[in-house]
């Protein structure tokens, strides 16, 4: 016996819109908000041809973007992943090493140029503006197994008329999206193309580089500086979020920290020990029942 | 904590950035470099904001018709409104609320779900409609957050604990013969007064008798006097309030709910109790209309509770609040496998208390899941081959490793044994513990790495319940105060962690069945215990008693004739005190009605269609027809054994309105008093 269905009490409703009925599919679809960011995925799109046509792949060059369409269309959860995956394809085959020059050095004096710029500047883009399409059209909140899925809540919802159905606050409710989330974005984006190009240029820069250490190889340096610092990054923010989430733990949460840690040291001390007082109390019990 | 689309795209990122560095490629390395920066900016601010959501105040208020209540009635419509605000500085992330609506109502319009961005000191409102079920008690438990980034990589779920509980009190029903509470003849007495055969400061002359001194002159019948040529005195009758005792049982056997329907996401269950309570806020009305004091006697297996005899709408309201706290009450049995409330109690507790099920403080140790298992000593007797390998995986790795010691040991001991006395059976005992102990010892290891693994195959669901007991059992160890070990014991205490489970089922008032039989065939609800704790009330309520009295019990008596010796000793009291005895016995719902109770030619010809279109298999209709065989004949015993005594009974069936049980009440009262 599983908990294949939610506990809760009768009828949790739910309601994107004012009306209490979340739009269906078809009228997503026309809404402004889910326009814009398909148009900004377009426009991101295009932008990731010019530029990969800008390489010289020829034909090639439509491949992801062929892919960020269908999957646009089809609202795939994974398509942004396979839009990546298809243009790291695509550039690590057009690499130098492909064309024969292995290990050139590291290409540490080269500098990106425009183009490469504006590739970073479209895929960031697509990326965000497609998971946010997604987020408005499929989901926003991973979904419960133990709720039923939206997708045939919308069935349902055709078929029998419904008049409204659980769980749809999965999505995001497109009436929330706002000129000043588009403005955001529109000024986020070039901020964070440059700051990766600043950080491209700082940690491949000469005056930070300093001398290599015990003769290594100058790649094999630069790689255990990277991963060094992002360890020591990712172990302060994650030493950080530990300590605020202990900050804010309730008394219960706190309590039963050290239930556990307890019972973790002494389980299996404690189980023989409640074994055996249950098997002693079932048997007074049992004689006490049989006279 | 991150999504599987978070998940995929880091992947996908760490992968571009991994293939940027090593092929090497300048823009795949700085695609890389922008997703991976843009996703760590993404996370720390949705990890800066978080906190904010667990601020969150919550507001709540119900209203009726015209402004905020704090009782609900059963059977009404009513408004909640909540609210959530943000007393932080910071905007939160993506937030989607859902009000938490007790199990007792029904939904009815509007929407306990809002979401959006809320910014520093603004919030979020909900606004929907409830029909209240049966009477009861309402538990808002509070509102459920779900937080996100508005691409979905991120998600924190938090539980806003605000627990209102409003009770939900029976609803009045009016009858339309009664009578009216004021005084319409001249003949009759005020409302609440009744006239009775005794002496007393009536008006109405009883009767006439000689002067005795003390008497008061202005009692003396001049004209009978002078007749008699003594002085004759007279005697009035009594004008006394009839009282109205009702004793109404709370017993487990009444608070077994049983399935009426499914609803439109969750099954609907009734309980004879809700009958009971209504019948008893039904009496409790009709004498509140014609004045009569009302007592109440709640009582169960354990102990009784009495309210004294009183009348006005203050005492009537907390008679209700009692009925409705009473009706609240879930069924309670120690002896009942706890794999039938586990996953309820867990998919529950995943809902509200999703912070105290987080690994870091309620963590499941994969060597208890893999390799030990826990035996959590059973009531159950037999237990089949996979259920007994799964409890008992940590005994088959005792026994390899004593293998394995005794099978170093033994050799050793021998040749030791054998340097000290060389005899022929010394040498063949050796060899012979030589050739095997290698073979034991492998045998051993091969069999349990077998056994491990068919468990390993075939224990996925046990696996799964050892998880949840465990991390229920930490919440109730927590929640219920037990000492540091309490959660040991409840891993290991059947008994103890299945009474832990149902109270806290029925604390949060969500409705749960439990199997009516133990494994040895014993109906677990009978509570034969609760008979002597009523005759013991009706004894008591006989001696608090003055005149005239009536005494309604509410209780279920059915196959309880070996018990009933008690009772109708305490009867027998009541009525040699003439007093009034009445039995509302409640009935099962959904079960054929006895003969005798069925009046009505509607409601005949409603148990005639029910009995015809009862479907089920073969087994089935013969089971039902066996119950409902064996209800009658209990049925049939109890009436006769208390009408013999006076007593009427009644059967407080489903389709029994209660007006008419009221009547019959109105009709037993008026008959049983002289000059009426």
């Amino acid at each position: 016996m599983t908990p294949t269905s939610r506990v809760g009490p009768a009828g949790h409703r739910s309601s994107n819109s004012e009306t209490g009925v979340p739009p269906m599919r078809q009228e997503m679809r026309s809404h402004p908000a889910v326009l814009n960011y398909t148009l900004l995925c377009l426009a991101a799109l295009f932008l990731m041809v010019v530029c990969l046509a800008d390489r010289g792949l020829e034909w090639w060059c439509v491949v992801p973007s062929l892919i960020g369409g269908l999957t646009l269309l089809t609202n795939w959860t994974h398509g942004p992943p396979m839009v990546l995956l298809s243009l790291a394809g695509l550039l690590g085959m057009t690499s130098p090493r492909s064309r024969g020059n292995y290990w050139p050095g590291w290409s540490r004096f080269q500098t990106p140029t425009l183009m490469d710029v504006l590739l970073c500047f479209a895929v960031l883009a697509y990326v965000v503006g497609h998971y946010r399409l997604l987020s408005l059209m499929r989901h926003i909140f991973p979904s419960d197994p133990r709720r039923p899925r939206p997708e045939s809540e919308e069935r349902d919802r055709r078929s029998k008329e419904k008049k409204q159905t659980p769980g749809s606050a999965l999505k995001r409710s497109p009436d929330l999206v706002n000129g000043r989330e588009m403005a955001l974005l529109g000024f986020a984006l070039p901020i964070w193309v440059g700051l990766a190009v600043s950080v491209w240029a700082r940690v491949m820069g000469r005056a930070i580089l300093g001398e290599v250490p015990l003769g290594m190889p100058w790649t094999m340096w630069r790689a255990l500086q990277i991963v060094w610092a992002s360890l020591a990054v990712l172990a302060a923010a994650g030493t950080v979020a530990g300590y605020l989430r202990w900050r804010t733990a309730t008394p219960e949460e706190s309590l039963l920290y050290l239930q556990d840690q307890l019972w973790r040291q002494t389980r299996r001390e404690q189980g023989t020990l409640n074994r055996w007082l249950t098997w002693a109390r079932l048997r007074a019990q049992r004689k006490k029942e049989s006279l | 904590m991150l999504t599987s689309r978070g998940c995929w795209f880091l992947l996908c990122v760490l992968l571009i950035l991994s293939l940027g560095l090593l092929r090497p490629s300048l823009p795949l390395t700085l695609v890389g470099l922008t997703l991976l920066l843009w996703f760590a900016g993404q996370w720390l601010w949705f990890l800066v904001r978080l906190p904010g959501v667990r601020q969150l105040r919550s507001e709540r208020e119900v209203w009726d018709d015209r402004s905020v209540v704090a009782t609900l009635w059963a059977g009404q419509t009513f408004e909640v409104r909540v609210r959530l605000i943000n007393e932080g500085w910071l905007p939160l992330p993506h937030v989607a609320a859902e009000d938490y609506s007790p199990f007792s109502v029904d939904f009815v319009d509007g929407s306990n779900l809002a979401q959006g961005t809320v910014a520093a000191h603004q919030q979020l409102e909900m606004t929907y409609r409830i029909r209240c079920g049966p009477a009861g008690l309402a538990r808002f438990e509070g509102v459920r957050l779900q937080a996100a980034d508005w691409q979905g990589f991120f998600y924190h779920v938090h539980f806003l604990h605000a627990v209102v509980i409003l009770p939900i009190l029976p609803l009045l029903t009016t009858r339309p013969s009664q009578p009216a509470s004021v005084k319409r003849h001249n003949l009759l007495l005020p409302p609440g007064i009744h006239r009775f055969r005794r002496p007393g400061s009536g008006s109405e002359l009883l009767d006439l008798r000689d002067y005795l001194p003390g008497d008061p002159p202005k009692t003396i019948a001049w004209k009978v006097s002078a007749r008699r040529d003594r002085l004759i005195t007279k005697e009035f009758e009594s004008e006394v309030p009839v009282r109205c005792t009702l004793f109404v049982d709370m017993s487990s056997s009444v608070r077994v709910p049983t399935p009426s329907g499914v609803g439109s996401r969750q099954t609907r269950y009734q309980k004879a109790l809700d009958r009971l309570v209504d019948l008893a806020a039904g009496v409790l009305q009709a004498n509140a209309g014609i004045r009569d004091l009302t007592g109440l006697c709640l009582f169960d297996e354990h102990g009784a509770r009495n309210i004294a005899p009183d009348r006005g709408s203050t005492h009537r309201t907390e008679c209700l609040r009692l009925l409705a706290e009473a009706a609240a009450r879930q069924p309670g049995q120690q002896c009942i496998n706890p794999a039938h409330l586990l996953p309820l109690a867990y998919s529950f507790a995943v809902e509200i208390y999703p912070e105290l099920l987080r690994p870091g403080v309620n963590s499941v140790p994969w060597a208890m899941m893999w390799l030990d298992g826990f035996s959590g000593y059973s009531h159950r007797l037999r237990l089949g081959f996979f259920e007994l390998l799964h409890r008992h995986k940590s005994a088959l790795r005792t026994l390899c490793w004593w293998t394995s010691f005794w099978a170093l040991v033994l050799p050793v001991v021998l040749l030791s044994a054998r340097v000290l006395l060389r005899t022929r059976s010394l040498d063949n005992v050796l060899l012979f513990v030589l050739f095997f102990a290698p073979l034991s010892v492998f045998a051993t290891w091969a069999a349990s790495a077998f056994l491990f693994g068919v468990d390993a195959v075939a224990g996925i669901g046990k696996r799964r319940r050892d998880r949840w007991r465990k991390q229920l059992a930490a919440i109730l160890s927590v929640r219920y105060r037990l000492a540091p070990g309490g959660l040991a014991t409840l891993l290991e205490d059947d008994d103890a962690f299945s009474l832990l489970l149902q109270r806290f089922l029925s604390e949060h008032q969500v409705p749960y069945t439990l199997p009516l039989y133990s494994p040895e065939g014993r109906y677990l609800f009978a509570a034969p215990e609760k008979v002597s704790v009523l005759a013991k009330a009706l004894v008591r309520a006989v001696g608090k008693g003055r005149d005239n009295e009536l005494f309604v019990l509410l209780a279920d008596l059915l196959e309880l004739d070996d018990a009933l010796d008690p009772l109708l000793r305490a009867v027998r009291v009541a009525l040699g005190r003439h007093h009034q005895v009445v039995l509302i016995c409640p009935w099962p719902p959904g079960l054929e009605l006895p003969p005798s109770a069925i009046r009505s030619p509607r409601s005949a010809s409603r148990q005639g269609a029910k009995r015809r279109t009862g479907g089920g298999s073969r087994t089935t209709v013969l089971w039902d027809q066996l119950t409902t065989r064996r209800f009658h004949l209990a049925y049939q015993r109890l009436r006769r054994t208390f009408t013999r005594m006076g007593v009427a009974v009644l059967c407080a069936a489903e389709d029994e309105p209660i007006p008419l049980i009221l009547s019959r009440l109105e009709r037993l009262r008026s008959l049983g008093r002289p000059h009426s």
